[in-house]
């Protein structure tokens, strides 16, 4: 089990610190881009740049009809800088949306982390109630989807219980055993409830037991219904 | 008739001695791109390339061009084949 174990706060951790890194290198690529494509894209007057060397670099370009041929493509490349400028908006907004993809590759990476979190938490505190169902006609118990069948009287301090819970009060053995009993407080014995409770405790906890670590395979025997790969023997 | 010799001799020394300087050389204006080939005469003594480039490009910079380089500079009359090529230019700065 010693593998297993996890910290809630060491994850917390790491999630902040791949958000934080995660972000930053999208802001950093993307203004990087940015820079980059204002200084690296090449302007209309590249092409006049180019054929200036050129006719400086050729002596032999020197005829009237070559000197106007050399223009001409000049004039060419400056006609195609105009198409340029559309390149770099679609450029520009194809950057802007693979940032907003990256952005939401980042949030999803730590919505599953937060997740990871969750999961290791409910792994160890095993069991984790999502409905709790009382049933005082059939004397029935449901938790999440494990049934337990408890005397009148359990079902009776259950349902005491929950009603308490769902008030946000907290109720002491006197107080419990009154409600039951439809006596006064000062009447009712701190011992009586507490018997009471050890009562359900007793038979719910048996049942949860053998539903959730030692069952009962009928006419064979008993077994641990766990995985028998995390079981260590100190 | 010797007088006519020596004054023929001292015209053609003189000739010589003062003979022009020619630079071919290119330029350009910008926005558009504009380029030209040309040749210039020069009353420069030395006719050497680095004195003669500063004489040319201040000479072309009024007109709105900007020398980009001289090709040559030479003493003897420029070719057919040069003045053909310069065109327009041949002589105009």
């Amino acid at each position: 089990m010693l593998v297993k174990i996890s910290s809630a706060t060491e994850t917390r951790k790491t999630t902040r610190w791949v958000v934080v890194v995660g972000l930053s290198g999208i802001i950093a690529i993307l203004t990087l881009t940015g820079l980059w494509l204002l200084w690296a894209m090449p302007d209309g007057n590249a092409f006049n740049v180019r054929v200036e060397q050129i006719f400086i670099q050729n002596d032999a370009l020197t005829s009237q009809s070559e000197v106007k041929l050399l223009e001409i493509l000049a004039q060419s490349g400056t006609a195609f800088s105009e198409t340029l400028a559309s390149y770099r908006v679609v450029v520009f907004v194809l950057m802007i949306m693979s940032a907003a993809l990256l952005l939401a590759a980042v949030a999803f990476l730590s919505f599953l982390l937060i997740l990871n979190r969750r999961f290791a938490q409910i792994e160890t505190t095993g069991i984790q109630v999502s409905s709790l169902l009382i049933s005082r006609v059939e004397n029935l118990v449901i938790l999440n989807n494990m049934e337990f069948q408890l005397t009148p009287a359990a079902i009776e301090t259950i349902s005491v219980l929950a009603e308490a819970r769902m008030d946000g009060e907290i109720l002491n053995g006197a107080e419990l055993e009154s409600v039951i009993a439809g006596k006064s407080v000062t009447d009712c014995d701190e011992a009586a409830g507490a018997t009471r409770v050890k009562r359900l405790r007793d038979s719910l906890g048996n049942q949860m037991m053998s539903t959730l670590l030692i069952k009962n395979v009928a006419r064979r025997g008993y077994i641990l219904a766990i995985d028998k790969d995390v079981i260590e023997m100190i | 008739m010797m007088k006519w010799i020596v004054f023929t001799i001292a015209i053609l020394v003189s000739q010589v001695a003062h003979a022009a300087c020619y630079a071919d050389y290119k330029a350009k204006q910008e926005n558009p791109l504009k380029l030209h080939y040309g040749i210039m005469k020069l009353d420069d003594g030395k006719c050497s390339a680095s004195s003669t480039e500063k004489i040319v490009a201040a000479r072309l910079l009024p007109h709105g061009w900007t020398l980009l380089n001289l090709v040559s500079v030479f003493r003897k009359l420029p070719t057919l084949q040069q003045k053909e090529n310069a065109g327009e230019n041949f002589l105009r700065y």
